[in-house]
């Protein structure tokens, strides 16, 4: 594969990335309110990470997702991004049970792995974007 | 607004924003699709609910058809649906249409509902190489995710902000808001005083819309349950007026039977008094009493009865020169909150909006519920082409026109005569104008459509207004003459250059006696006795003779 195609397939994973796990596992995350989490947010929150697209986990969605490129993230710089998001959704993932248990320091610490993920996501798609319009 | 709390509406393939919208947007009511009272966030069934928000654009439709009163859409972007689902446009594959399926529903929100204040649910530069983009008539973006990801705080934020920036509620195809600045105004404050329970005061001229402010704005910003009962106070004798208001008992007057009057039926709602400079002494004395008291007796009874109305009144005439002058009561126009009075400004201040709102009677009158319906299948049958989903209004266009749209062309000259008329009948005026130019002209197609009987190309869906006709329609419906025109009760006569005298009497002479007539309610006795001097029955041949030398027309008078 040239590198223009390499580039361009990087772009659509990491777009799908954004799309399909960033949003979503953030998005609840984003607005838990101080104190205790009041259960709707909860539930609300634990299907973010563990059903993300409605069946698989966060970890195993992206993973799917990063799978289907084979390989394209030959370039450093995104491989070690990537590496990075997959590690801390592996976090969450390792702390599952916590989470399910309404243990509130394992979901607030959830809340600020998820938030992160897509930060860096979104930053590598868009530091990808920049260098090939 | 429906009631104190905005109503949202949200369109999503999924659940996900609606229960992040019910948690952490719970100020807010909800267009849901079921019949329980709600909320939905407190209810036993929510669990697995799918009537909680709509799905796809048939469902948005069916949530905006139940619920007229939805303040904000929420949008989504992306609807992850089968084919037949979505909406879809010619030459898009199923993965496009499933990725800009949000776009679609919006253009169809802006076609059936106007200005509703539409928030896309995606971020603005998400969509900066989607050429479908276009210019959108979104009036927000929102992210949830990333750099400008919106947390519930702000989203409530955006949400006040978009609603106070659209003027106000949008209540379908009849009543138009626009886009001047005026009309902004208005809504703003149409909105606030809506949800108080002070008397509000419209002014107006005729045809500037204050009655249907009144039904489809003003009472349903007071979140009322009661009913919205109108009165027409032009049209009531001044003798039944107070019955008419306060109700009777048998004995009151002769005649006099036992009904309810208006402030009882519109008890628990709204009562809309049109025209209330023209209330007698009497009655205003009786009103002032109900409006201090928040009781009405029936006419014949000394029974009080309690009543919680709303009372929105309306007159276009000078109710402070009334007052100064005797013939309204102080007091009671203090009471009619005139501090705080709405003015729906004329149309002459509205040019802006001249093409939305012709675009949007032409809408009306062939929707399925409008008069003209029958006219439309007929020509769509005649012209062997798909009933149109909607008609759109160009203004000296190319002639071509959407796939399931009906286009009015209007050309450009005929544009500009129409935006300088006076529309002294203001919008009322325009509506009967482009009712009638749409009308004709589409009759003038059927007819052509039925002697060719076969549609080849586009040219069937594109109708031209022609020029003539709108000429003829303009000069019609202005009988005013160009050289004299009445303003109060004063006339101000206007000499064209080149114009002699002999025509600016004649014009004089035309203007005094149509403003008679419409004084006098056509009588031509009375139009006697006010301009000749003698016995008004012998004059009043004479004063029929010259109104018709005038070439004045007592039915065109009658139907204005």
């Amino acid at each position: 594969m040239d590198l223009q195609s390499q580039r361009d397939a990087a772009k659509e994973i990491l777009s799908r990335l954004v799309h399909d796990v960033g949003k979503y596992v953030s998005r609840t995350a984003r607005n838990l309110p101080p104190g205790e989490i009041p259960d709707g947010l909860a539930e609300l929150l634990m299907e973010d990470l563990f059903e993300t697209d409605g069946k698989r986990d966060a970890l195993a969605l992206f993973e799917g997702i990063v799978g289907e490129g084979g390989g394209v993230f030959e370039e450093t710089s995104i491989r070690d991004d990537i590496e990075a998001c997959r590690m801390r959704l592996e976090e969450i993932m390792n702390d599952r049970r916590s989470i399910e248990q309404r243990d509130d320091a394992a979901m607030r610490r959830a809340a600020e792995l998820a938030i992160e993920v897509d930060g860096r996501i979104r930053d590598v798609s868009m530091r990808v974007e920049r260098v090939s319009p | 607004m429906s009631q104190a709390r905005p109503k949202l509406l949200v369109v999503d393939d999924r659940d996900r924003y609606i229960r992040l919208a019910h948690q952490l947007l719970s100020g807010y009511t909800y267009a849901t699709r079921c019949e329980l009272e709600g909320p939905c966030v407190t209810c036993d069934l929510r669990k697995g609910c799918t009537l909680t928000h709509a799905h796809d654009w048939a469902e948005t439709a069916a949530s905006l058809t139940k619920h007229p009163d939805v303040d904000v859409v929420l949008l989504d972007l992306e609807f992850e649906l089968p084919s037949e689902r979505l909406l879809k446009r010619p030459g898009q594959d199923l993965k496009q249409s499933r990725r800009l399926q949000g776009l679609e529903i919006l253009a169809r929100i802006r076609q059936t509902r106007g200005n509703l204040p539409v928030i896309l649910m995606t971020s603005a530069e998400d969509l900066r190489f989607e050429a479908e983009a276009g210019t959108l008539e979104v009036d927000e973006f929102v992210t949830m995710a990333g750099a400008d990801a919106f947390d519930a705080r702000a989203m409530g934020l955006l949400i006040e902000r978009v609603l106070s920036r659209s003027g106000g509620p949008d209540f379908g195809t009849d009543f138009v808001w626009g886009e001047s600045k005026a009309m902004a105004r208005l809504g703003r404050d149409a909105s606030s005083l809506g949800r108080t329970s002070l008397p509000v005061l419209l002014l107006g001229e005729p045809g500037t819309g204050k009655s249907a402010l009144a039904e489809l704005v003003l009472h349903p910003a007071t979140g009322r349950k009661g009913p919205f009962v109108t009165v027409d106070l032009a049209a009531v004798p001044d003798t039944l007026a107070a019955a008419e208001l306060f109700g009777s008992k048998p004995g009151a007057f002769s005649g006099a039977v036992d009904r309810p009057g208006c402030f009882e039926r519109a008890d628990g709602g709204t009562l809309f008094l049109d025209e209330i400079g023209n209330l007698s002494i009497d009655a205003q004395r009786m009103l002032l009493v109900t409006l201090q008291t928040g009781r009405v007796a029936r006419l014949g009874d000394g029974r009080q009865r309690p009543v919680d109305v709303k009372l929105i009144a309306a007159t276009n005439s000078d109710l402070e020169a009334a007052v100064k002058k005797g013939e309204f009561r102080g007091d009671l126009y203090a009471r009619l909150n005139p501090s705080a009075k709405l003015v729906m400004p004329p149309l002459r201040q509205r040019q802006g909006d001249l093409v939305l709102l012709i675009e949007s009677f032409v809408r009306k009158i062939f929707s399925p519920e409008g008069k003209e319906r029958r006219l439309l299948l007929a020509y769509a049958e005649a012209a062997g082409i798909p009933v149109p989903g909607r008609m759109d209004l160009t203004i000296g266009a190319d002639g071509n026109s959407a796939e399931d749209a009906l286009t009015f062309v209007l050309s450009k000259k005929s544009f500009a005569e129409a935006s300088a008329h006076l529309w002294r009948g203001n919008v009322r005026e325009l509506e009967l104008f482009t009712a009638s130019a749409a009308i004709f002209a589409l009759m003038d197609a059927l007819a052509g459509a039925e002697k060719h009987r076969a549609a080849t190309d586009a040219a069937p869906r594109t109708i031209p207004i022609p020029a003539k006709l709108v000429r003829e329609l303009l000069a019609a419906s202005s009988i005013d003459s160009p050289a004299a025109e009445v303003t109060d009760d004063r006339f101000a006569a206007r000499v064209h250059p080149g114009q002699n005298l002999r025509d600016t009497m004649r014009d004089m002479e035309r203007q005094l006696f149509k403003t008679l007539f419409l004084e006098t309610g056509g009588d031509f006795q009375e139009m006697a006795r006010r301009l000749v001097l003698g016995d008004p029955g012998e004059n009043e041949r004479a004063i029929r003779l010259r109104f018709n030398q005038l070439g004045l027309r007592v039915r065109q008078l009658k139907n204005r």
